[in-house]
């Protein structure tokens, strides 16, 4: 299995503040990897400078080899989305919200064509939005906007997709619907997916692959596994604070998380 | 589940239908203000003369006079500056994500009316700058647009920020403006009515360039219509579809300075249309740019003839500057909207 997003010797900086310094990690193809740290660690300026809207001041961040940053926009588009954070819910219905994932396909007139539309179509029936299609986004509630997004993304039809937070503004239900149609994009559409998240039991309940970043500047990779090998060490408890203890019930796994000095 | 989606359809036919009556009744509106416009004044003009001269049979030349060098150019001008702020509006309000934005709150209108006193006053001590006013007017509020938009890039920047950088520039160029009118008094015909914005005194010959300039600037802003909406994703996720953010935002500007700066150059700075055009179109026909767009040029050239044209009659025979009138009408009727859409949020 090949990597598909290298960070190498990444060095990068708010002002003085140094907050990466030869800093490398590299996410493999296929799958869900989480990568987990505490606020201010930089797991959300790692996605930025994937996407090219930061620049390191030294090292490159490689997409499948290529420099992100010697990439077009529409070039970049068509290998790695991204759902950020912080977005605005647009005025505009969802049809016409999930048809800006085909922004790099508009014509001169900034028209699609009828295969933009069924892609468009084919993401709003695996989000599973077909009866909002022509509602406003700002009528939905928190998890059909962000399955809204996803379903973006999705349009967009590029292999590695990145998720900033994508359950911070959910409730239960809503992040644990979220993350199984995140496991589905995975597993049914091969999409390589990265997702920075606050939400440990999530992250280790639907990853493959996890990354824990330190609490100490510049930020360090303190360890990398699967679920299991993470769950089991102590870098949880290195890095926040927290030790996860692993339930089964009705044949899933589901971990719970306690502080690191309770257990 | 398929009960809801077919209401939901049959709201959202509804919907399309709504918007195609609405625009009839939109152009129905500007006609009627046209023809009121050319009709009433201080002379009179009948109906049937603008009929006799639009199908070009012989004419009283008195009539005709008032018509071809007076009513008609006026009008015109009012058409093509209502519907040039307007639209300006539209463009910079999602340009810079912010509803508080505008040409005349941004600068771009002072930026323009700056460089058009200039170039007249040079021209009056003998600098002729061999370049025509509304090109003058462009340079200059594609200056003011272009700080602001250095402002704006800059991470991590407010849209609180963005008004008061606005509010600083439009400062800066209003007191270059009244520098220039109290070194050179003679610098500009009616200087007094060019800082509020007037329409008096108009002729043809000041209209050809912006009217090919304005015009010009509506398609290229409905061409870039689909594109700009996308922008309201928020420029982080518009940069991961693939939005070259910054490039298409600096091309929404240039677009708007383009409009705002070929009205100033035969208008003056008329200022609260520009905020207030968008903010109602939105209301009626959402958010999306290739609807707000049409709406407001031909809403905004609508409102603009027919307060010319309370401003001219209203007093008779004295004339206010439509500005004046634009602010005073235009400011009480936009509260109203504000206070009676409970929960109208502009986000």
């Amino acid at each position: 299995m090949s990597d598909v997003l290298t960070f190498q010797d990444i060095s990068f900086g708010y002002g003085e503040r140094k907050l990466f310094e030869g800093f490398s990690l590299a996410i493999p193809e296929g799958g869900i990897t989480a990568v987990l740290g505490p606020n201010g660690c930089g797991k959300s300026t790692l996605l930025s400078l994937a996407e090219g809207m930061l620049k390191p001041a030294c090292g490159a961040v490689l997409l499948s080899g290529t420099d992100t940053l010697s990439l077009s926009a529409k070039e970049r588009a068509r290998l790695l989305a991204m759902l950020p954070q912080v977005h605005r819910t647009p005025s505009m219905k969802v049809r016409d919200l999930v048809a800006c994932g085909r922004y790099v396909h508009m014509g001169p007139f900034g028209q699609l064509e009828k295969a933009d539309w069924d892609k468009v179509d084919e993401a709003i029936s695996l989000m599973g939005l077909e009866g909002l299609r022509d509602r406003n986004a700002r009528k939905l509630s928190g998890g059909e906007r962000q399955r809204a997004f996803l379903a973006m993304t999705v349009a967009q039809g590029a292999r590695t997709l990145l998720l900033d937070e994508p359950t911070t503004y959910l409730d239960v239900r809503a992040a644990l619907d979220l993350m199984q149609l995140v496991r589905r994009l995975a597993d049914e559409q091969r999409t390589t997916i990265v997702c920075v998240t606050h939400d440990v039991d999530l992250a280790l309940r639907f990853s493959d692959g996890i990354c824990v970043l330190g609490s100490a500047r510049p930020t360090q990779l303190l360890a990398e596994g699967t679920p299991e090998e993470i769950a089991g060490s102590s870098v949880l408890a290195a890095s926040l604070g927290i030790s996860a203890v692993r339930f089964a019930h009705a044949g899933e796994q589901a971990y719970g998380i306690f502080p690191a000095d309770a257990v | 589940m398929a009960a809801a989606e077919n209401k939901e359809m049959k709201r959202t036919g509804h919907r399309g239908r709504r918007f195609g009556t609405l625009a009839l009744l939109s152009v129905g509106a500007l006609l009627a203000a046209i023809l009121l416009g050319l009709v009433f004044g201080a002379s009179g003009v009948g109906v049937g003369d603008v009929w006799v001269l639009a199908t070009g049979q012989d004419m009283a030349a008195k009539a005709r006079s008032i018509l071809v060098s007076i009513r008609i150019p006026r009008v015109l001008a009012g058409v093509l500056a209502g519907a040039a702020f307007s639209v300006s509006g539209a463009l910079i309000q999602e340009v810079l994500d912010n509803p508080l934005a505008s040409p005349n709150i941004i600068g771009a209108n002072s930026g323009a009316g700056l460089a058009v006193l200039t170039v007249s006053a040079l021209a009056t001590v003998g600098i002729a700058l061999p370049l025509p006013l509304p090109a003058a007017a462009f340079l200059g509020a594609l200056v003011a647009s272009g700080l602001i938009l250095l402002v704006s890039s800059r991470t991590g920047v407010s849209r609180l920020t963005v008004v008061l950088a606005g509010v600083a520039v439009n400062a800066v160029f209003s007191a270059g403006m009244n520098a220039v009118l109290i070194i050179a008094p003679n610098a500009y015909l009616g200087s007094s009515t060019y800082l509020v914005g007037g329409l008096s005194g108009i002729v043809m010959s000041d209209l050809g360039l912006p009217a090919v300039l304005i015009c010009a600037g509506i398609v290229l802003a409905s061409l870039l219509a689909p594109r700009l909406n996308v922008l309201s994703l928020g420029s982080q996720a518009a940069h991961a579809v693939g939005v070259p953010v910054a490039l298409l935002r600096a091309a929404g500007l240039a677009i708007a300075s383009l409009l705002a700066g070929a009205s100033v150059s035969f208008s003056g700075l008329i200022g609260f249309i520009g905020l207030m055009v968008p903010h109602v179109a939105r209301r009626f026909v959402g958010h999306d740019l290739r609807r707000v767009i049409p709406v407001s040029a031909l809403w905004g050239a609508a409102f603009t003839v027919a307060a010319d044209l309370l401003a001219r009659t209203l007093f008779a025979p004295y004339e206010l500057p439509v500005g004046i009138l634009m602010s005073a009408v235009g400011g009480p009727f936009f509260i109203f909207l504000l206070m009676k859409g409970k929960g109208y949020r502009d986000e």
